[in-house]
Protein backbone atom coordinates (compact mmCIF):
# COMPACT_ATOMS: atom_id res chain seq x y z
CA UNK A 1 0.00 0.00 0.00
CA UNK A 2 2.69 2.50 0.84
CA UNK A 3 4.42 1.44 -2.46
CA UNK A 4 1.05 3.04 -4.26
CA UNK A 5 0.76 5.66 -1.97
CA UNK A 6 4.23 6.80 -2.01
CA UNK A 7 4.19 8.72 -5.25
CA UNK A 8 0.59 10.93 -5.06
CA UNK A 9 2.17 11.25 -1.25
CA UNK A 10 5.50 12.91 -2.49
CA UNK A 11 3.54 15.37 -5.42
CA UNK A 12 1.25 16.62 -2.50
CA UNK A 13 3.66 17.33 -0.03
CA UNK A 14 6.36 18.86 -2.98
CA UNK A 15 3.73 20.89 -4.24
CA UNK A 16 2.71 21.86 -0.94
CA UNK A 17 6.05 23.03 -0.20
CA UNK A 18 6.47 25.19 -3.60
CA UNK A 19 2.81 26.80 -2.86
CA UNK A 20 4.17 27.71 0.20
CA UNK A 21 7.23 29.54 -0.75
CA UNK A 22 6.37 30.65 -3.92
CA UNK A 23 2.76 31.97 -3.42
CA UNK A 24 1.60 31.92 -0.39
CA UNK A 25 4.49 32.35 2.55
CA UNK A 26 2.81 33.57 5.86
CA UNK A 27 1.80 37.14 5.96
CA UNK A 28 3.26 38.27 9.58
CA UNK A 29 1.66 41.38 10.88
CA UNK A 30 2.92 42.21 14.09
CA UNK A 31 1.20 43.20 16.83
CA UNK A 32 0.83 47.20 16.65
CA UNK A 33 -0.40 49.97 19.61
CA UNK A 34 -1.72 53.27 19.21
CA UNK A 35 1.11 54.65 21.38
CA UNK A 36 3.72 53.05 18.96
CA UNK A 37 2.10 54.26 15.95
CA UNK A 38 1.94 57.25 17.38
CA UNK A 39 5.36 57.78 18.61
CA UNK A 40 6.56 56.13 14.82
CA UNK A 41 4.78 59.39 13.68
CA UNK A 42 6.35 61.90 16.13
CA UNK A 43 10.05 59.86 14.63
CA UNK A 44 9.07 60.15 11.29
CA UNK A 45 7.79 63.69 11.63
CA UNK A 46 11.27 64.58 13.22
CA UNK A 47 13.07 63.26 10.67
CA UNK A 48 11.80 66.12 8.70
CA UNK A 49 11.41 68.63 11.14
CA UNK A 50 15.39 68.36 11.35
CA UNK A 51 15.64 68.51 7.41
CA UNK A 52 14.71 71.81 7.19
CA UNK A 53 17.25 74.01 5.94
CA UNK A 54 18.56 77.37 5.89
CA UNK A 55 17.12 78.32 2.58
CA UNK A 56 13.57 76.75 2.66
CA UNK A 57 14.24 73.31 1.24
CA UNK A 58 14.30 69.98 3.18
CA UNK A 59 16.47 67.26 3.38
CA UNK A 60 16.03 65.69 0.39
CA UNK A 61 17.84 62.16 1.63
CA UNK A 62 20.62 60.50 3.13
CA UNK A 63 22.71 57.63 2.75
CA UNK A 64 23.93 56.28 5.60
CA UNK A 65 26.21 53.90 4.42
CA UNK A 66 28.20 56.57 2.98
CA UNK A 67 27.54 59.84 5.18
CA UNK A 68 26.02 61.31 1.66
CA UNK A 69 22.97 63.57 1.42
CA UNK A 70 22.30 63.87 -2.18
CA UNK A 71 21.97 67.22 -3.84
CA UNK A 72 18.95 66.75 -5.55
CA UNK A 73 16.11 68.69 -4.64
CA UNK A 74 12.33 67.93 -6.65
CA UNK A 75 9.43 70.41 -5.55
CA UNK A 76 6.58 68.10 -6.04
CA UNK A 77 8.63 66.21 -2.73
CA UNK A 78 8.45 69.69 -1.28
CA UNK A 79 5.16 70.21 -1.68
CA UNK A 80 4.58 66.96 -0.10
CA UNK A 81 6.72 66.99 2.64
CA UNK A 82 4.67 70.77 3.61
CA UNK A 83 1.81 69.01 3.16
CA UNK A 84 2.66 66.01 5.20
CA UNK A 85 3.26 68.06 8.45
CA UNK A 86 0.53 70.87 7.70
CA UNK A 87 -1.80 67.81 8.24
CA UNK A 88 -0.10 66.29 10.80
CA UNK A 89 -0.80 69.91 12.72
CA UNK A 90 -4.28 70.42 11.68
CA UNK A 91 -4.95 66.17 12.81
CA UNK A 92 -2.94 66.55 15.98
CA UNK A 93 -2.09 70.02 16.76
CA UNK A 94 1.85 69.72 16.27
CA UNK A 95 2.85 72.84 16.57
CA UNK A 96 6.54 71.94 15.60
CA UNK A 97 4.82 70.67 12.72
CA UNK A 98 3.71 73.72 11.76
CA UNK A 99 6.41 75.57 12.22
CA UNK A 100 8.60 73.01 9.87
CA UNK A 101 6.02 73.28 7.23
CA UNK A 102 6.07 76.89 7.16
CA UNK A 103 9.64 77.10 6.92
CA UNK A 104 8.79 75.55 3.40
CA UNK A 105 6.48 78.29 2.08
CA UNK A 106 9.13 80.78 0.94
CA UNK A 107 10.92 78.19 -1.23
CA UNK A 108 7.70 77.84 -2.44
CA UNK A 109 7.07 81.91 -3.23
CA UNK A 110 10.32 82.17 -4.79
CA UNK A 111 9.31 79.10 -7.47
CA UNK A 112 5.78 80.08 -8.31
CA UNK A 113 5.63 81.10 -11.80
CA UNK A 114 2.03 83.07 -12.69
CA UNK A 115 0.60 83.55 -15.92
CA UNK A 116 -3.22 84.29 -16.71
CA UNK A 117 -5.25 84.24 -13.98
CA UNK A 118 -3.02 80.53 -12.41
CA UNK A 119 0.28 80.06 -10.38
CA UNK A 120 2.20 77.09 -10.49
CA UNK A 121 4.82 75.55 -8.33
CA UNK A 122 7.74 75.55 -10.93
CA UNK A 123 10.69 73.56 -11.12
CA UNK A 124 14.09 76.10 -11.49
CA UNK A 125 13.90 75.46 -15.01
CA UNK A 126 10.27 77.03 -15.37
CA UNK A 127 8.45 73.81 -16.06
CA UNK A 128 5.42 73.05 -14.40
CA UNK A 129 4.28 69.63 -12.98
CA UNK A 130 0.51 69.67 -12.35
CA UNK A 131 1.25 67.32 -9.38
CA UNK A 132 3.47 70.07 -6.89
CA UNK A 133 0.98 72.53 -7.49
CA UNK A 134 -2.20 69.88 -6.75
CA UNK A 135 -0.09 68.75 -3.46
CA UNK A 136 0.54 72.68 -2.58
CA UNK A 137 -3.16 72.88 -2.43
CA UNK A 138 -3.32 70.10 -0.37
CA UNK A 139 -0.59 71.39 1.58
CA UNK A 140 -2.17 74.76 1.86
CA UNK A 141 -6.21 73.28 2.80
CA UNK A 142 -4.22 71.46 5.60
CA UNK A 143 -2.30 74.82 6.66
CA UNK A 144 -6.04 76.34 6.35
CA UNK A 145 -7.53 73.62 8.88
CA UNK A 146 -4.74 73.54 11.25
CA UNK A 147 -4.51 77.26 11.76
CA UNK A 148 -7.94 78.62 10.86
CA UNK A 149 -6.23 81.19 8.70
CA UNK A 150 -7.12 82.22 5.20
CA UNK A 151 -4.11 84.08 4.27
CA UNK A 152 -3.23 81.53 1.43
CA UNK A 153 -6.76 81.41 -0.17
CA UNK A 154 -5.93 83.47 -2.70
CA UNK A 155 -2.73 81.06 -3.46
CA UNK A 156 -5.03 77.82 -3.43
CA UNK A 157 -7.19 79.27 -5.72
CA UNK A 158 -4.54 80.55 -8.16
CA UNK A 159 -2.65 76.92 -8.14
CA UNK A 160 -6.10 75.13 -8.36
CA UNK A 161 -6.93 77.43 -11.88
CA UNK A 162 -3.66 76.05 -12.73
CA UNK A 163 -4.93 72.29 -12.64
CA UNK A 164 -8.12 73.46 -14.33
CA UNK A 165 -5.89 74.77 -16.87
CA UNK A 166 -4.26 71.31 -17.45
CA UNK A 167 -7.61 69.76 -17.80
CA UNK A 168 -9.20 68.82 -21.11
CA UNK A 169 -12.68 68.93 -21.91
CA UNK A 170 -12.87 65.02 -21.41
CA UNK A 171 -11.70 65.35 -17.90
CA UNK A 172 -8.15 64.39 -17.78
CA UNK A 173 -5.36 66.71 -16.91
CA UNK A 174 -2.12 66.70 -18.53
CA UNK A 175 0.95 66.27 -16.27
CA UNK A 176 3.05 68.87 -16.89
CA UNK A 177 3.13 73.18 -18.47
CA UNK A 178 6.23 73.56 -20.39
CA UNK A 179 7.74 77.29 -19.58
CA UNK A 180 9.80 77.18 -23.22
CA UNK A 181 6.33 76.44 -25.11
CA UNK A 182 4.31 78.60 -22.47
CA UNK A 183 1.62 75.81 -22.79
CA UNK A 184 0.60 71.97 -21.39
CA UNK A 185 2.60 69.30 -23.00
CA UNK A 186 0.31 67.28 -24.91
CA UNK A 187 -0.87 63.99 -24.82
CA UNK A 188 1.81 63.68 -21.61
CA UNK A 189 -0.19 62.31 -18.54
CA UNK A 190 1.48 62.64 -14.93
CA UNK A 191 2.13 58.85 -13.36
CA UNK A 192 0.79 60.30 -9.98
CA UNK A 193 -0.11 63.99 -11.47
CA UNK A 194 -3.61 63.19 -11.97
CA UNK A 195 -4.58 61.56 -8.79
CA UNK A 196 -2.52 64.32 -6.78
CA UNK A 197 -4.87 66.68 -9.51
CA UNK A 198 -7.67 65.11 -8.49
CA UNK A 199 -7.34 65.31 -4.85
CA UNK A 200 -6.54 68.78 -4.83
CA UNK A 201 -9.79 69.80 -6.85
CA UNK A 202 -11.88 67.82 -4.39
CA UNK A 203 -10.12 69.48 -1.58
CA UNK A 204 -11.03 73.01 -3.02
CA UNK A 205 -14.34 71.91 -3.89
CA UNK A 206 -14.64 71.21 -0.23
CA UNK A 207 -12.94 74.45 1.08
CA UNK A 208 -15.02 76.71 -1.32
CA UNK A 209 -18.10 74.64 -1.89
CA UNK A 210 -20.00 77.92 -3.74
CA UNK A 211 -17.12 78.94 -6.52
CA UNK A 212 -17.18 75.98 -9.08
CA UNK A 213 -14.50 73.47 -7.84
CA UNK A 214 -17.08 70.56 -7.47
CA UNK A 215 -17.54 69.97 -11.28
CA UNK A 216 -14.29 69.79 -12.48
CA UNK A 217 -13.66 67.41 -9.53
CA UNK A 218 -15.86 64.79 -11.06
CA UNK A 219 -15.20 65.45 -14.04
CA UNK A 220 -11.51 64.22 -13.40
CA UNK A 221 -12.99 61.60 -10.90
CA UNK A 222 -15.18 59.72 -13.81
CA UNK A 223 -12.31 60.01 -16.20
CA UNK A 224 -10.07 58.12 -13.84
CA UNK A 225 -12.37 55.51 -13.07
CA UNK A 226 -13.83 54.85 -16.66
CA UNK A 227 -10.72 56.08 -18.71
CA UNK A 228 -7.50 56.39 -17.38
CA UNK A 229 -5.93 53.15 -17.24
CA UNK A 230 -6.89 52.26 -20.62
CA UNK A 231 -5.57 55.65 -21.86
CA UNK A 232 -2.65 55.04 -20.30
CA UNK A 233 -1.51 51.59 -20.59
CA UNK A 234 -2.60 50.14 -17.68
CA UNK A 235 -3.82 46.04 -17.56
CA UNK A 236 -4.32 46.12 -14.32
CA UNK A 237 -5.96 48.95 -12.15
CA UNK A 238 -3.22 51.54 -11.35
CA UNK A 239 -2.84 51.47 -7.88
CA UNK A 240 -3.06 55.49 -7.51
CA UNK A 241 -3.14 56.20 -3.86
CA UNK A 242 -3.37 59.65 -4.78
CA UNK A 243 -6.92 59.18 -6.45
CA UNK A 244 -7.94 57.39 -3.11
CA UNK A 245 -7.37 60.28 -1.13
CA UNK A 246 -9.34 62.10 -3.83
CA UNK A 247 -12.35 59.85 -3.75
CA UNK A 248 -12.49 60.00 -0.68
CA UNK A 249 -12.49 63.40 -0.02
CA UNK A 250 -15.18 64.21 -2.45
CA UNK A 251 -18.56 64.53 -0.83
CA UNK A 252 -19.84 61.49 0.49
CA UNK A 253 -22.38 59.46 -1.65
CA UNK A 254 -21.46 62.10 -4.61
CA UNK A 255 -19.71 58.92 -6.56
CA UNK A 256 -21.09 57.42 -9.67
CA UNK A 257 -21.47 53.61 -9.88
CA UNK A 258 -18.33 53.77 -12.09
CA UNK A 259 -16.59 55.40 -9.58
CA UNK A 260 -17.49 53.48 -6.58
CA UNK A 261 -16.49 50.30 -8.88
CA UNK A 262 -12.96 51.88 -9.74
CA UNK A 263 -13.08 52.33 -5.75
CA UNK A 264 -13.54 48.89 -5.36
CA UNK A 265 -10.87 47.91 -7.50
CA UNK A 266 -8.61 50.31 -5.63
CA UNK A 267 -9.30 48.38 -2.30
CA UNK A 268 -8.70 44.98 -4.38
CA UNK A 269 -5.16 46.23 -5.95
CA UNK A 270 -3.74 47.76 -2.48
CA UNK A 271 -5.70 45.10 -0.99
CA UNK A 272 -3.62 42.90 -2.46
CA UNK A 273 -0.10 44.83 -2.96
CA UNK A 274 -0.32 44.83 0.95
CA UNK A 275 -1.08 40.83 1.29
CA UNK A 276 2.03 40.63 -0.61
CA UNK A 277 4.23 43.24 1.19
CA UNK A 278 3.47 41.29 4.41
CA UNK A 279 4.66 38.15 2.83
CA UNK A 280 8.01 40.14 2.25
CA UNK A 281 10.99 39.62 4.52
CA UNK A 282 14.38 41.21 4.46
CA UNK A 283 16.24 37.27 4.22
CA UNK A 284 16.00 33.61 3.43
CA UNK A 285 13.01 32.31 1.19
CA UNK A 286 10.82 35.38 1.29
CA UNK A 287 13.67 37.70 0.06
CA UNK A 288 14.36 35.76 -2.49
CA UNK A 289 10.85 34.85 -3.42
CA UNK A 290 9.20 38.11 -3.12
CA UNK A 291 12.17 39.88 -3.71
CA UNK A 292 13.39 43.64 -1.93
CA UNK A 293 10.92 44.46 0.90
CA UNK A 294 9.01 48.06 0.18
CA UNK A 295 10.88 50.88 0.82
CA UNK A 296 9.14 53.62 3.00
CA UNK A 297 7.79 55.22 0.48
CA UNK A 298 6.00 52.04 -0.99
CA UNK A 299 4.87 50.77 2.41
CA UNK A 300 2.88 54.29 3.34
CA UNK A 301 1.27 54.50 -0.16
CA UNK A 302 -0.17 51.37 0.49
CA UNK A 303 -1.07 52.56 3.73
CA UNK A 304 -2.50 55.85 2.51
CA UNK A 305 -4.53 54.57 -0.24
CA UNK A 306 -5.74 51.58 2.26
CA UNK A 307 -6.49 54.34 4.69
CA UNK A 308 -8.62 56.68 2.50
CA UNK A 309 -10.71 53.99 1.17
CA UNK A 310 -11.56 52.83 4.79
CA UNK A 311 -12.55 56.37 5.14
CA UNK A 312 -14.54 56.26 1.63
CA UNK A 313 -16.20 52.66 3.17
CA UNK A 314 -17.79 53.79 6.31
CA UNK A 315 -18.88 56.93 4.15
CA UNK A 316 -20.80 55.27 1.32
CA UNK A 317 -22.63 52.40 2.29
CA UNK A 318 -22.22 51.49 -1.33
CA UNK A 319 -18.62 50.20 -0.48
CA UNK A 320 -19.29 49.38 3.15
CA UNK A 321 -18.72 45.57 3.10
CA UNK A 322 -15.30 46.49 2.25
CA UNK A 323 -14.82 48.12 5.75
CA UNK A 324 -13.56 45.32 7.84
CA UNK A 325 -10.86 43.89 5.47
CA UNK A 326 -9.33 47.43 4.60
CA UNK A 327 -8.99 47.81 8.19
CA UNK A 328 -7.52 44.60 8.49
CA UNK A 329 -4.97 45.13 6.29
CA UNK A 330 -4.28 49.12 7.46
CA UNK A 331 -3.52 47.55 10.63
CA UNK A 332 -1.34 44.97 9.00
CA UNK A 333 0.47 47.50 7.29
CA UNK A 334 0.62 50.26 9.36
CA UNK A 335 2.53 47.24 12.25
CA UNK A 336 4.61 46.35 9.42
CA UNK A 337 5.72 50.23 8.38
CA UNK A 338 6.40 50.77 12.36
CA UNK A 339 8.50 48.05 12.40
CA UNK A 340 10.53 48.83 9.66
CA UNK A 341 11.45 52.31 11.26
CA UNK A 342 15.05 52.89 12.40
CA UNK A 343 14.95 53.59 16.37
CA UNK A 344 17.04 55.34 18.27
CA UNK A 345 18.96 52.07 19.04
CA UNK A 346 19.48 51.59 15.39
CA UNK A 347 20.43 55.34 14.42
CA UNK A 348 23.40 55.04 17.02
CA UNK A 349 25.48 52.91 14.81
CA UNK A 350 25.79 55.76 12.14
CA UNK A 351 28.33 58.55 11.88
CA UNK A 352 24.54 61.14 11.60
CA UNK A 353 22.24 59.39 13.91
CA UNK A 354 19.75 62.39 13.44
CA UNK A 355 19.57 61.92 9.60
CA UNK A 356 18.59 58.06 10.65
CA UNK A 357 16.35 58.04 13.35
CA UNK A 358 12.78 57.73 12.15
CA UNK A 359 13.94 57.16 8.75
CA UNK A 360 12.74 54.22 6.65
CA UNK A 361 15.90 52.76 4.84
CA UNK A 362 16.18 50.41 1.65
CA UNK A 363 18.06 47.44 1.23
CA UNK A 364 21.32 49.89 0.13
CA UNK A 365 20.72 52.18 3.21
CA UNK A 366 19.39 54.80 1.48
CA UNK A 367 16.12 57.26 2.21
CA UNK A 368 14.44 60.42 1.15
CA UNK A 369 11.74 62.59 1.88
CA UNK A 370 9.50 61.01 0.73
CA UNK A 371 10.11 57.40 2.59
CA UNK A 372 9.08 59.54 5.90
CA UNK A 373 6.16 61.52 4.36
CA UNK A 374 4.23 58.51 3.17
CA UNK A 375 4.70 56.02 5.90
CA UNK A 376 4.03 59.29 8.68
CA UNK A 377 1.04 60.26 6.69
CA UNK A 378 -0.46 56.40 6.60
CA UNK A 379 0.11 55.74 10.08
CA UNK A 380 -1.25 59.21 10.89
CA UNK A 381 -4.55 58.01 8.49
CA UNK A 382 -4.08 54.22 10.34
CA UNK A 383 -4.95 55.78 13.74
CA UNK A 384 -8.57 55.58 13.87
CA UNK A 385 -8.19 51.92 13.12
CA UNK A 386 -6.17 51.55 15.37
CA UNK A 387 -8.51 53.07 18.40
CA UNK A 388 -11.49 51.62 16.89
CA UNK A 389 -12.98 55.05 15.97
CA UNK A 390 -14.93 56.49 13.38
CA UNK A 391 -13.25 58.17 10.67
CA UNK A 392 -12.58 62.03 10.95
CA UNK B 1 -17.06 31.61 -4.20
CA UNK B 2 -20.49 31.07 -5.44
CA UNK B 3 -22.01 27.24 -5.43
CA UNK B 4 -21.87 27.43 -8.78
CA UNK B 5 -18.19 27.90 -9.36
CA UNK B 6 -17.33 25.52 -6.79
CA UNK B 7 -19.73 22.65 -8.57
CA UNK B 8 -17.97 23.36 -12.10
CA UNK B 9 -14.31 24.25 -10.20
CA UNK B 10 -15.07 20.43 -8.41
CA UNK B 11 -16.13 18.92 -11.36
CA UNK B 12 -13.34 20.16 -13.29
CA UNK B 13 -10.69 18.92 -11.04
CA UNK B 14 -12.10 15.69 -10.21
CA UNK B 15 -12.46 15.13 -13.92
CA UNK B 16 -14.47 12.24 -14.78
CA UNK B 17 -13.73 11.52 -17.78
CA UNK B 18 -9.89 11.11 -16.68
CA UNK B 19 -10.92 9.06 -13.28
CA UNK B 20 -12.49 6.69 -15.43
CA UNK B 21 -9.32 5.93 -17.90
CA UNK B 22 -7.60 5.47 -14.55
CA UNK B 23 -9.74 3.29 -13.04
CA UNK B 24 -11.97 0.91 -14.20
CA UNK B 25 -13.18 -0.82 -11.01
CA UNK B 26 -17.34 -1.68 -10.03
CA UNK B 27 -19.33 1.16 -9.67
CA UNK B 28 -19.97 0.36 -5.68
CA UNK B 29 -16.47 0.58 -5.19
CA UNK B 30 -16.61 4.11 -6.77
CA UNK B 31 -19.27 5.07 -4.76
CA UNK B 32 -17.88 4.26 -1.82
CA UNK B 33 -14.67 5.44 -2.61
CA UNK B 34 -16.16 8.90 -3.68
CA UNK B 35 -17.89 8.64 -0.08
CA UNK B 36 -14.78 8.99 1.35
CA UNK B 37 -13.06 11.59 -0.37
CA UNK B 38 -16.41 13.68 -0.29
CA UNK B 39 -16.05 12.98 3.72
CA UNK B 40 -12.40 13.82 3.67
CA UNK B 41 -13.55 17.22 1.61
CA UNK B 42 -16.09 18.15 3.89
CA UNK B 43 -13.05 18.04 6.92
CA UNK B 44 -10.72 19.75 4.68
CA UNK B 45 -13.57 22.83 4.27
CA UNK B 46 -14.52 22.98 7.35
CA UNK B 47 -11.12 23.02 8.79
CA UNK B 48 -9.75 25.22 6.00
CA UNK B 49 -9.98 28.87 8.36
CA UNK B 50 -8.37 26.91 10.99
CA UNK B 51 -5.72 26.26 8.70
CA UNK B 52 -5.58 29.25 7.01
CA UNK B 53 -5.42 30.67 10.45
CA UNK B 54 -2.54 28.40 11.80
CA UNK B 55 -0.44 28.54 8.12
CA UNK B 56 -0.63 32.84 8.25
CA UNK B 57 -2.34 32.66 5.25
CA UNK B 58 -5.14 35.27 4.11
CA UNK B 59 -8.23 33.72 2.71
CA UNK B 60 -7.77 35.62 -0.59
CA UNK B 61 -4.55 35.24 -0.55
CA UNK B 62 -4.74 31.51 0.03
CA UNK B 63 -7.32 31.83 -3.40
CA UNK B 64 -4.72 32.70 -5.70
CA UNK B 65 -2.76 29.37 -3.93
CA UNK B 66 -5.66 27.64 -5.24
CA UNK B 67 -6.09 29.16 -8.83
CA UNK B 68 -2.44 28.35 -9.73
CA UNK B 69 -3.35 24.37 -8.54
CA UNK B 70 -6.40 24.73 -10.82
CA UNK B 71 -4.53 26.02 -13.86
CA UNK B 72 -1.30 23.65 -13.15
CA UNK B 73 -3.98 20.71 -12.94
CA UNK B 74 -5.72 21.78 -15.28
CA UNK B 75 -3.03 22.37 -18.03
CA UNK B 76 -1.95 18.68 -16.71
CA UNK B 77 -5.07 17.25 -18.20
CA UNK B 78 -5.28 19.48 -21.28
CA UNK B 79 -2.16 18.44 -22.45
CA UNK B 80 -1.39 14.73 -20.99
CA UNK B 81 -2.16 11.74 -23.03
CA UNK B 82 -4.52 9.16 -21.24
CA UNK B 83 -3.78 8.13 -18.05
CA UNK B 84 -2.41 4.69 -17.34
CA UNK B 85 -4.83 2.02 -15.00
CA UNK B 86 -3.99 3.52 -11.46
CA UNK B 87 -2.54 0.26 -9.44
CA UNK B 88 -5.09 -0.78 -6.64
CA UNK B 89 -5.76 -2.48 -3.60
CA UNK B 90 -7.43 -5.36 -3.34
CA UNK B 91 -11.44 -5.79 -3.36
CA UNK B 92 -13.36 -2.82 -1.23
CA UNK B 93 -10.40 -1.63 -0.58
CA UNK B 94 -9.58 0.10 -3.71
CA UNK B 95 -12.40 2.61 -2.53
CA UNK B 96 -9.39 4.06 -0.71
CA UNK B 97 -6.88 3.33 -3.33
CA UNK B 98 -6.62 4.03 -5.69
CA UNK B 99 -10.59 5.83 -5.60
CA UNK B 100 -10.65 8.22 -2.57
CA UNK B 101 -6.89 9.09 -2.98
CA UNK B 102 -5.18 10.04 -5.70
CA UNK B 103 -7.65 9.87 -7.78
CA UNK B 104 -10.57 12.05 -6.14
CA UNK B 105 -8.70 14.14 -3.44
CA UNK B 106 -6.81 15.76 -6.33
CA UNK B 107 -4.86 18.34 -5.38
CA UNK B 108 -7.22 20.74 -6.93
CA UNK B 109 -9.92 19.46 -4.98
CA UNK B 110 -8.28 19.44 -1.77
CA UNK B 111 -7.15 23.66 -2.38
CA UNK B 112 -10.84 23.88 -3.46
CA UNK B 113 -12.20 22.71 -0.22
CA UNK B 114 -9.58 24.60 1.97
CA UNK B 115 -9.98 27.98 0.03
CA UNK B 116 -13.53 27.65 0.60
CA UNK B 117 -13.60 26.64 4.50
CA UNK B 118 -11.19 30.22 4.42
CA UNK B 119 -13.92 31.88 2.33
CA UNK B 120 -16.91 31.10 4.96
CA UNK B 121 -18.59 28.99 2.30
CA UNK B 122 -18.06 24.91 3.89
CA UNK B 123 -21.48 24.10 3.61
CA UNK B 124 -21.45 24.56 -0.16
CA UNK B 125 -18.50 23.46 -0.90
CA UNK B 126 -19.73 20.36 0.41
CA UNK B 127 -22.93 20.44 -1.31
CA UNK B 128 -21.06 21.64 -4.45
CA UNK B 129 -18.44 18.38 -3.97
CA UNK B 130 -20.93 16.05 -3.36
CA UNK B 131 -23.01 16.64 -6.41
CA UNK B 132 -19.49 17.15 -8.83
CA UNK B 133 -18.52 13.49 -7.49
CA UNK B 134 -22.11 11.47 -9.20
CA UNK B 135 -20.56 12.25 -13.08
CA UNK B 136 -17.49 10.16 -11.43
CA UNK B 137 -20.05 7.23 -10.15
CA UNK B 138 -22.24 7.94 -13.54
CA UNK B 139 -18.90 7.29 -15.78
CA UNK B 140 -17.93 4.30 -14.04
CA UNK B 141 -20.99 2.77 -15.09
CA UNK B 142 -19.77 3.52 -18.81
CA UNK B 143 -17.92 0.32 -20.78
CA UNK B 144 -14.90 0.58 -22.03
CA UNK B 145 -13.87 0.37 -25.53
CA UNK B 146 -11.69 1.94 -27.95
CA UNK B 147 -14.22 4.52 -29.23
CA UNK B 148 -15.36 5.48 -25.63
CA UNK B 149 -11.40 5.70 -24.67
CA UNK B 150 -11.18 8.62 -27.43
CA UNK B 151 -14.42 9.83 -26.09
CA UNK B 152 -12.97 9.89 -22.49
CA UNK B 153 -9.73 11.26 -23.49
CA UNK B 154 -11.06 14.33 -25.21
CA UNK B 155 -13.62 15.32 -22.52
CA UNK B 156 -10.80 14.78 -20.26
CA UNK B 157 -8.96 17.64 -22.44
CA UNK B 158 -12.17 19.54 -22.22
CA UNK B 159 -12.53 19.67 -18.55
CA UNK B 160 -8.73 19.98 -18.20
CA UNK B 161 -9.57 23.91 -20.14
CA UNK B 162 -12.63 24.34 -17.87
CA UNK B 163 -10.64 24.08 -14.81
CA UNK B 164 -7.60 26.50 -16.12
CA UNK B 165 -10.71 28.97 -16.76
CA UNK B 166 -11.59 28.53 -13.02
CA UNK B 167 -8.62 29.20 -11.96
CA UNK B 168 -8.23 32.24 -13.95
CA UNK B 169 -11.59 33.55 -12.70
CA UNK B 170 -10.42 32.31 -9.25
CA UNK B 171 -7.20 34.31 -9.39
CA UNK B 172 -8.72 36.90 -10.70
CA UNK B 173 -11.37 37.57 -7.83
CA UNK B 174 -8.13 36.84 -5.56
CA UNK B 175 -6.47 40.15 -6.77
CA UNK B 176 -9.63 42.06 -6.95
CA UNK B 177 -11.17 41.26 -3.26
CA UNK B 178 -9.13 43.03 -0.68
Amino acid sequence: MLRLLLPPIAVFVLGAAVLRAAVVPAEVCPPLTTAQARASVAAAAGWLERGVRPDGRYTYGYDREHDLVPTDYNVTRHAGVMMGLYRLAATTGDEKALAAADHGLPFLRANLIRRDDWAAFAEPNGDARVGASALTVAALVHRRLATGETTYDDLIRELGRFVLAQQLPDGSVLGSWSGTTGRPVPGEYAEFGTGEALWALALAARTFPDEGWPAPAQRLARWIATERDDVEGYVLTYPDHWAAYGLAELAAGSLDPDEVAYARSLAGIFGLNSRLESQSGTGGLRRLMRGEPANGAGLGTIGEALAALWRLSVADPRLGDLSDDLAERLRCTAARTVERQADAAEAARYRRPDLVRGAWFTEDGYTQMDHERHPMAALLAALPVLEEQPPP
Amino acid sequence: MTFWFLLLAFAASLNPCRFRLAFAGRPEVVALGSLAALGVGAALSFSGEAALDALAISPESFRLAAAFVLAVEGVRALLAGSPRPAPALAGFRAALVPVAFPLLLQPGVVVLALAAGGDDVAATAVGALAIAVLPVVGASLVAGGARTDALLLAGGRLLGALEIVAGAALAVDAIRDV
